[in-house]
């Protein structure tokens, strides 16, 4: 199993919170397409013939894309690499692009999943974010994907953000679950450095919410999903029982992926890639039929790292098992003493076939007790 | 027959002792020209390591003057207020001395308890004004405090520059004009006094030396009178910028002995030389055996470089006798060595060479003096660790050592430095006004109050316009108590402290707060506890994490997120642990940077 991730570097504004790469010059979108197709071509080896499951377009704003540019993608990927029949193909979608014809253009493109960038129903949280739509137009983007026939539909909400009171937090969810999706996906506000908000924050304009603030909205989401059902498979992730987003599962499990466009991370089982953030520079090295990228080769403690960090996120964590089989006893025996006070501080837990996960508790502090777990 | 001289100079750090002594160097045509001397001092640590040494401990020199050869011979001093005791035996081994003060900045403390050590030994004292080549320059002051000081004739002092070259030539005229020969009976038995000592991988100890009486000859059978040793001197020579064996050397000259020596410990400066055949019946006078003052845990880094930190130590004490070091162990930071100083600025000489030299990561603990307990049945304890403290109600009393300390500065100062000194149970002893702006203080007070943030507040206080020095005076019944820092409960060895029974409530508070900023908060509350035996005096919480994990793990780029937490998983190893709580090393050095 493989994934392919296309990253479409472009958004008309940009959002408050947001470090991902993305430029606002719209000019060099159809260049960017084109280099994209280039860029698989000249990368088409790098999977060694694995069957792709799963195919991602995320960004910036993929919805900015015109229909043809999106075709061109995937076809340009079909070509290249050998697709299974069931493939994941997702993209990820502004809720103000989505008109009847948008939607229906999607679905007639080969997209079978969605995600929706709502962030959040409260059109004063969503203007203080600098975030281009409103309430109304997420909701008339979900009704129009799911009147095209889309019924793997997923939302990302933000919470935890400076200003959104609890009861407003539980009303966005509120409303989230009247939308019959299958999965959702709820980031807790960071504030980074070279963001807007990051910068508000060195000026002493906005400060993170205090903790208990935090934990109370990190539970309120927790009970909220598992009334509704859904299952709480990652740190922020939670979707009805089947409808995993099985492409971050694999970035999640070691499944090889790859990149294709500026910034994009790309891994095939030993070493991780990741090209240049810069859309110039990047449309200038691919007509060189060059990619433009670097290269980190992860020995055994890397792997190991990697393992616990990304298993201990989700609710299948870390696998003694595999530990051992993977990276021999004296890992595996520096794993259980590692883990043994996170047990008794009732943060991490033993499920079925000894597979070590966070308690609910532990979620709130998963990186400490990762760092307590990496060698 | 040449005629001898030999002279130390007495100056502050950085009032130009070296360059001046370069000088004497080049106009008496020891290094004769500067290509040459460049060679000299690039191969500087080369030399060092084969023991032959350029600048400093002694330096022989020719020069003719009247008619007359001379042998100038001259005698470093070590540059800092722990090494008094070594100072005075340099100083105990001339006949003559060169004040040389920095023109632009006036007479230090330092100065002057060195200055005073030469008085007492009758040297005769040469002054030099340095630097006058500086525009701010203040000859006519800093005259009149030389003047005031010596009681000597304003027209005695020597206008020099050591940059220019101002002044030299009067330097050595005076050296031997003012200088006294040595006086000593070459036919006596052998009284050679040892000044110094440096190690050396090949030769062993080299020990350096005075002759005060008799005549010692290569392959004599010599004893240190002292330590009773018995050993053959299989060399010996005088110091030039090599050294230069000689077949035999009589009184009143400056020279090297070697006698595969291989301990360090084995030749203690101010130990008299003499023939095993033909014994000298007393030794020079003035002899001590110098014991440490000051005492801190040294502790490796990471526990697996226990060893590496051993041989370290031992190497280091090749060359520096005045170091002990005893295995110790800490609950919280493991195996490691209680090391003895003889004082601050010897500890932070070690620490540097431990980290310069040895590569060796450390952490040292707070440093603490040496105080004797006496108990009640009449027994006498060094203790050198607060947890060595023997329990209380065996305790009859306990003395520490206390120090007269003199402070130079100038007159705005000397409110706040009195309080200073003051706060940190100083009894004023004395004032005495250099000239009409610049004040000398001196004040008894124990040697613990140093120890802590003594010499930063003194710097502060003053804008750095004070230097101070000082010496051992005695042990005196002292009024202590055992703080200890408890972690949830568990007492944190390394970080007890014996302290004044008055200061102990304000300390342990402050203690409290400093480590309460310096402890990460972690899974679970921590209580910071300072305590005297069961009774808590302090206490604050460190909250418990409750908030540390990232949003999104996601988009593929798992380097970036991996890089970050194995930079901070990095800080955390680094960590001790105490109990359940981990503790950031700097946590150890809490105490000396409170306020």
């Amino acid at each position: 199993m493989a994934g392919i991730y296309i990253h479409i570097p472009f958004c008309k504004k940009r959002c408050h919170y947001c470090d991902f790469y993305k430029t606002t010059n719209m000019e060099l979108m159809s260049l960017c397409v084109f280099a994209l197709a280039r860029e698989m071509e000249l990368r088409s080896d790098y999977l060694e013939g694995k069957e792709i499951e799963t195919i991602y377009v995320g960004g910036g704003t993929p919805s900015l894309l015109h229909r043809k540019q999106a075709h061109l993608i995937l076809e340009s990927i079909k070509t290249r690499f050998k697709t299974a029949n069931n493939t994941e193909i997702t993209i990820e979608v502004n809720p103000e692009d989505i008109t009847p014809t948008v939607a229906g253009d999607l679905i007639k493109t080969g997209f079978n999943r969605v995600s929706v960038g709502v962030q959040s129903w409260n059109n004063k949280v969503l203007r203080s974010m600098n975030r281009r739509h409103t309430c109304r137009q997420a909701h008339r983007a979900i009704d129009n994907l799911q009147d095209a026939g889309f019924t793997n539909i997923s939302l990302d909400l933000i919470y935890g953000i400076p200003g959104l009171t609890s009861q407003e937090w539980e009303a966005d969810l509120d409303i989230t679950f009247k939308k019959n999706i299958k999965h959702l996906s709820c980031y807790h506000l960071t504030i980074e450095p070279s963001t807007v908000f990051g910068s508000m924050k060195e000026k002493g304009l906005l400060s993170e919410i205090d903790e208990e603030e935090s934990e109370r909205q990190f539970s309120i989401l927790t009970t909220r999903t598992r009334e509704m059902g859904f299952v709480h498979y990652e740190i922020s992730n939670f979707c009805l029982e089947g409808y995993y987003s099985k492409h971050n599962r694999g970035y999640w499990e070691q499944s090889h992926y790859l990149g294709i466009g500026p910034s994009a991370h790309s891994f095939n089982g030993y070493s991780r890639e990741w090209n240049i953030s810069d859309i110039r520079g990047y449309l200038k090295s691919i007509g060189m039929d060059l990619v433009p990228s670097e290269r980190e080769i992860l020995d055994e403690g890397m792997k190991y790292n990697e393992y616990i960090m990304t298993s201990l996120r989700t609710m299948w964590g870390i696998e003694p098992a595999y530990i051992d089989a993977e990276f021999g006893k004296e890992m595996y025996d520096y794993l259980i003493n590692m883990a043994s006070r996170y047990f008794r501080y009732g943060l991490l837990e033993k499920v079925s076939n000894g597979r070590i996960v966070l308690t609910t508790q532990g979620k709130m502090t998963a990186d400490n007790i990762i760092k307590g777990l990496m060698k | 027959m040449d005629k001898i001289r030999n002279f130390c100079i007495i100056a502050h750090i950085d009032h130009g002792k070296s360059t001046l002594a370069d000088r004497l160097l080049e106009n008496t045509k020891t290094l004769t020209d500067r290509a040459y001397m460049d060679q000299v001092l690039d191969s500087m640590d080369l030399e060092r390591e084969r023991g032959i040494t350029i600048k400093s401990h002694a330096i022989q020199m020719k020069y003719s003057f009247g008619g007359d050869n001379y042998l100038l011979n001259l005698i470093d001093t070590p540059g800092h207020v722990d090494f008094s005791y070594e100072v005075s035996r340099s100083i105990a081994a001339c006949e003559g001395a060169l004040l040389v003060v920095d023109a632009t900045q006036g007479i230090q403390a330092q100065t002057i308890s060195n200055l005073y050590m030469a008085i007492e030994h009758d040297l005769e004292v040469i002054p030099v004004l340095n630097k006058m080549d500086m525009a701010s320059a203040m000859p006519e002051d800093v005259k009149d405090q030389i003047v005031d000081l010596l009681g000597c004739d304003r027209d005695d002092i020597i206008e020099a520059s050591g940059k220019t070259g101002m002044g030299v030539e009067q330097i050595l005229e005076r050296i031997i004009r003012d200088v006294p020969e040595p006086t000593g009976d070459p036919d006596a038995p052998l009284q050679a006094l040892i000044f110094d000592s440096v190690f050396n991988s090949y030769r062993g100890i080299i020990a350096y030396f005075k002759i005060v009486n008799g005549t010692l000859e290569t392959g004599d059978k010599v004893k240190f009178f002292n330590t009773g040793s018995e050993y053959q001197a299989d060399e010996i020579g005088v110091l030039r910028i090599k050294q230069e064996p000689r077949k035999r050397m009589a009184a009143g000259n400056v020279g090297y002995i070697i006698s595969g020596i291989k301990n360090s410990s084995e030749v203690k400066v101010g130990d008299t030389i003499t023939h095993r055949e033909r014994p000298c019946n007393k030794a020079i006078s003035g002899f001590e055996n110098v014991k440490p003052m000051v005492f801190a845990g040294i502790y490796p880094v990471d526990a697996d470089d226990y060893e590496d930190l051993r041989s370290s130590i031992e190497k280091l004490q090749l060359n520096d006798a005045s170091l002990s070091f005893l295995p110790e162990s800490s609950a919280a930071l493991g195996f490691g060595f209680r090391c003895g100083f003889l004082g601050l600025l010897h500890m932070e000489i070690v620490q540097e060479r431990l980290d310069r030299e040895f590569d060796m990561d450390v952490i040292t603990t707070v440093p603490n003096v040496s105080y004797v307990v006496y108990t009640t049945k009449g027994e006498e304890i060094e203790v050198h660790n607060p947890s060595g403290l023997p329990v209380v109600n065996i305790i009859d009393r306990i003395e520490e050592p206390f120090i007269t300390a003199q402070i130079i500065t100038k007159s705005p100062y000397v409110g706040g430095i009195m309080t200073l000194c003051i706060d940190k149970r100083g009894t004023f002893k004395n004032q005495v006004y250099l000239t009409s702006d610049r004040v000398e203080i001196t004040f008894e007070m124990p040697l613990a109050e140093i120890v802590f943030d003594f010499y930063d507040k003194l710097k502060s206080i003053s804008k750095g316009y004070a230097s101070f020095d000082y010496h051992y005076s005695g042990y005196q019944k002292a009024d202590l108590v055992r703080l200890d820092v408890l972690l949830n409960g568990e007492m944190v060895d390394a970080l007890s402290t014996l302290i004044f029974r008055g200061n102990a409530y304000d300390f342990g508070r402050r203690m409290c707060v400093k480590l309460k900023e310096l402890i990460p908060r972690q899974q679970f509350d921590i209580a910071i506890q300072a305590a005297i035996g069961a009774k808590v005096i302090a206490r604050e919480t460190v909250k418990a994490l409750r908030k540390d994990v990232t949003a999104k793990c996601y988009g593929g780029d798992i380097t970036r997120k991996r890089k970050l937490l194995e930079k901070q998983k990095k800080g955390k190893k680094r960590m001790r642990q105490v109990g359940n709580v981990e503790v950031p090393q700097q946590a150890f050095l809490a105490v000396l940077k409170m306020d």
